[in-house]
């Protein structure tokens, strides 16, 4: 016991004395969730919107001021003429044009309305979602101003959105960054720890004494299983003041769910270093071998849904998927453990399996 | 007689070459037993085989009566290994160090300090300093009391003494001669001679065999011509007027300490200046600023005609440089290195590929040409260095121990490279640990805490200072120092 405590406390004082390396981790967290909850972001704001209009008239001018008012949009330019549209986003002084047909007032009146919304749709989620939300300010204002001319023959559809009514990018991101952090700490740096001592040659002397090798990849662990905590405790307490990210289920049941994780995340990076004779071996293979496909299929950037089926099947295999799956639920939606006994079991089975495998082609020798 | 170690037909093959064939041998109890051969013969495989950490093809070893094999947990708890490379945790404190080591066998430093402490005292005052600071020779002592804190019956060392000076060996052997009295078994390999004397008995391996076993002297002198070869003969050469480099009162301070301190002296052309001080000397500092690299904090230095504060570019243009640290890249093949090397010192295509044949013939390297340098045995990759660093006709060439683990006769043929080149004209600056080839060069300056302390040809050295051989030169010399790195 008193070896397994002194090997710990070497790994901390590696860890605490690459002041640079340790800035890194525990600033990692901090810069992802400020980059993914206000950089880069899907939401729809402050949308600049190049009004066309040939014949101002009262209606028109309620719709654009109903638009310029909303919290969506800002109503960049107004022209009297078709003749700049494309010029707009050549120039790129306004993302969405909206588009009015000449004697709108009148036409709105003979129950005819025609309005025309053009968007630059290089980035596509975020064209659909801006003309989605400007075609329905467009409507409710067009509902007030006339709601008897407004008859489109459509029911009336009123759309909820659950769990995150406001479409805050930040209920996605969130759990997919807990995903991506406990992955990159856990699996990379404990991999690469290891492999530094079989780099420097002072995995030699440590064979060649009574240590028990598997104890001694269980102290390296331990540290970062510490840091990985502190980094979660750091994610969630972030989000939850920066980003008004709520944790509508129980905190137990997160913890819970992340220490699987974390236990499955250490588990992959023993076995990289069971495989891995160099540091730059072992950071490639945590990095494109694990990362990649953790950013990629874990449904943090795309949704799993709307991924080829192959691809779904790899995602299977990924333990960041069913880890981000079952936050949101905790999270976001607040669901009790039954929700999550699933992505409970995978994690389950895979940490033994894991553990299995890097326990058997552990060596206790060189070469 | 009681055996503790017994190796019979130890095979071995790494990627289609056969590391070790049929080795046997066997070592007494409290023996100093000796592993010498040239490099790349097999020394440190059979470490690896004996420690456990490798498992021969075919054939037993039994370390006290356990075998390696099946029993490797047993004789785990109780052997001694200090690896080629120091051991230690480089960010970790001396005592860190120590510590943990020491925990790792289920002890503490206070049970067994009686074992260690006349090596540890030496380097007890530095106890909070990290070990990646420490100079080579307190590293050495560092990983010595590091394999000997759980008092092992026996203690395998892999070329300890490689790029520690003089006295820092002769006191690593003290060392090892009181933990023989104590009844200690020492296996351990080195490529220099008068440490190979020290052994009881040595085993020489050559090609991954055991071409002999006995008394040092006997052994060494029955295979003479790999471990002890006969002096190169070379004329007496005439000094040139002209002066290659001319240092006057040449000063580096960093903060408060100064590495080098109002050093002076001139290097005639084509002369082969040797530059020897123990580790931490200032030598590699002076080195550096005499390269243009570092600039002096005073004093002036003039190289190859050029003053290195007014002019380092124009120095660095008519020099080389070789290192043992940084030479080649072990990746690129033979001719692709001489390649690089040419093209950066800017010699065009045409007379590269002439160059390459003629460097290659000359020594001794022409099948090799496509040959990975990773693949290249070290004693070659030397000679390929050296070559490489005077591929550009440089006026001088600075050599930072460039002969650093290998054996006598290899040495000898890198000297032979030297002496042609000083034949043509090219003016030598090299360090070295080695005393032997100290006495190669025409002159030879004695560092000693950031001073030249002495400076003169071999011969008269050794008159000066009463000496036998330059060993002794050194050891009298270097003992006054006060700094230790």
């Amino acid at each position: 016991m008193k070896r397994f405590l002194e090997f710990i406390r070497k790994e901390f004082y590696h860890i605490l004395r690459d002041k640079r390396t340790m800035l890194i981790l525990l600033g990692i967290p901090i810069a992802q969730i400020i980059l993914f909850g206000f950089a880069i972001s899907t939401e729809v704001k402050d949308v600049r919107v190049a009004v066309f209009v040939p014949e101002m008239d009262n209606t028109v001018r309620r719709l654009v001021n109903d638009v310029d008012a909303s919290e969506y949009f800002i109503v960049s330019s107004v022209e009297t003429t078709y003749r700049d549209l494309d010029k707009v986003f050549d120039e790129g002084s306004a993302d969405v044009a909206l588009l009015f047909p000449s004697g709108f007032e009148a036409s709105l009146l003979r129950g005819e309305q025609t309005i025309q919304i053009v968007v630059d749709a290089v980035e596509p989620n975020a064209a659909l979602a801006r003309s989605n939300y400007l075609s329905s300010v467009l409507s409710t204002s067009l509902m007030q101003l006339s709601p008897g001319a407004v008859q489109t023959g459509m029911p009336d559809v009123k759309i909820r959105m659950l769990y995150n009514p406001q479409m805050k990018s930040a209920f996605n991101f969130v759990p997919g960054v807990m995903g991506l952090i406990l992955m990159l700490i856990c699996a990379m740096m404990t991999s690469i720890s290891i492999v530094r001592e079989k780099e420097t040659g002072t995995m030699e002397v440590l064979l060649v004494s009574p240590v028990n090798t598997f104890m001694m990849i269980i102290a390296k662990a331990i540290p970062y299983f510490i840091l990985s905590v502190v980094n979660l405790i750091t994610i969630l307490v972030l989000s939850v003041t920066l980003l008004q990210v709520p944790v509508n289920g129980s905190l137990f049941l997160l913890f819970g769910i992340s220490f699987l994780f974390i236990f499955v995340a250490l588990s992959l990076g023993m076995l990289i270093s069971c495989i891995a004779t160099t540091q730059v071996a072992a950071m490639l293979l945590s990095g494109m071998v694990l990362m990649m496909p953790t950013m990629l299929l874990s449904g943090m950037i795309f949704s799993l849904d709307s991924i080829p089926a192959i691809l779904q099947y790899i995602s299977y295999i990924l333990p960041a998927r069913w880890y981000i799956e079952a936050v949101r639920r905790i999270m976001i939606e607040g669901g009790g453990f039954m929700s999550v006994a699933d992505d409970f079991a995978v994690l389950a089975v895979m940490a033994v399996v894991l553990t299995g495998a890097s326990a058997m082609l552990l060596k206790k020798r060189l070469e | 007689m009681d055996t503790i170690v017994t190796a019979e037909h130890i095979e071995k093959n790494y990627k289609g070459i056969r590391a070790l064939k049929g080795v046997s041998f066997s070592v007494n109890r409290g023996e100093m037993f000796g592993i010498i051969g040239p490099d790349g013969a097999g020394k440190t495989t059979l470490f690896r085989i004996l420690t456990t950490l490798v498992l021969p093809d075919s054939g037993h070893v039994k370390i006290d009566g356990y075998d390696t094999v099946h029993d490797y947990a047993a004789i785990r708890q109780f052997v001694g290994y200090m690896p080629g490379r120091f051991s230690l945790y480089q960010d970790l404190s001396v005592e860190e160090n120590l510590h943990f080591y020491a925990t790792l066998f289920g002890m503490s430093v206070k049970d067994n300090y009686a074992t260690i402490k006349d090596i540890y005292s030496q380097i007890e005052p530095f106890r909070k300093r990290r070990a990646g600071a420490l100079s080579g020779g307190m590293k050495q002592k560092l990983a010595l009391s590091c394999s000997l804190i759980h008092k092992p019956r026996i203690l395998f060392l892999d070329e300890p003494t490689t790029g520690v000076d003089p006295v820092s060996r002769k006191e690593f052997w003290d060392i090892l001669s009181g933990l023989k009295k104590e009844g200690m078994t020492i296996i351990a390999s080195t490529p220099i001679m008068d440490e190979a004397l020290k052994f009881d008995r040595v085993a020489f391996i050559h090609d991954g065999e055991i071409k002999g076993i006995g008394k040092p002297a006997d052994i060494i002198e029955q295979f003479k011509s790999i471990l002890a070869p006969d002096k190169i003969d070379r004329p007496p050469v005439a000094v040139s007027p002209e002066k290659a480099i001319t240092v006057k009162n040449l000063t580096k301070k960093f903060g408060n300490f100064t590495a080098v301190n109002s050093i002076s002296f001139e290097v005639s052309k084509g002369e082969i200046f040797g530059f020897l001080g123990a580790n931490g000397a200032g030598k590699t500092t002076a080195m550096r600023m005499l390269c243009g690299l570092s600039k002096p904090t005073s004093g002036s230095a003039t190289v190859a005609g050029y003053d290195v504060i007014e002019n380092p570019e124009m120095v660095k243009k008519r020099i080389g440089y070789m290192s043992q640290k940084f030479s080649l890249y072990n990746d690129l093949s033979v001719a692709d290195n001489i390649r690089l090397f040419a093209g950066i010192y800017g010699v065009n295509d045409r007379l590269i590929a002439s160059k390459t044949d003629e460097m290659l013939e000359r020594i001794g390297l022409s099948d090799q040409k496509n040959t990975m340098v990773c693949d290249l045995p070290l004693g070659w990759k030397q000679r390929l260095a050296f070559s490489i660093s005077i591929v550009h006709e440089p006026e001088i060439v600075f050599l930072d121990e460039p002969t650093g683990g290998v054996d006598p006769a290899t040495r000898k043929q890198f000297w032979e490279l030297i002496y042609d080149a000083s034949e043509r004209g090219i003016t030598i600056f090299v360090t070295t640990h080695y005393m032997d080839e100290a006495e190669y060069c025409d002159r030879i300056s004695m560092m000693v805490d950031g001073e030249i302390k002495a400076l003169d040809t071999v011969p008269e050295l050794k008159k000066k200072y009463n000496a036998a051989d330059m060993d002794e030169v050194f050891r009298k010399l270097a003992r006054g120092a006060l700094r230790t790195e």
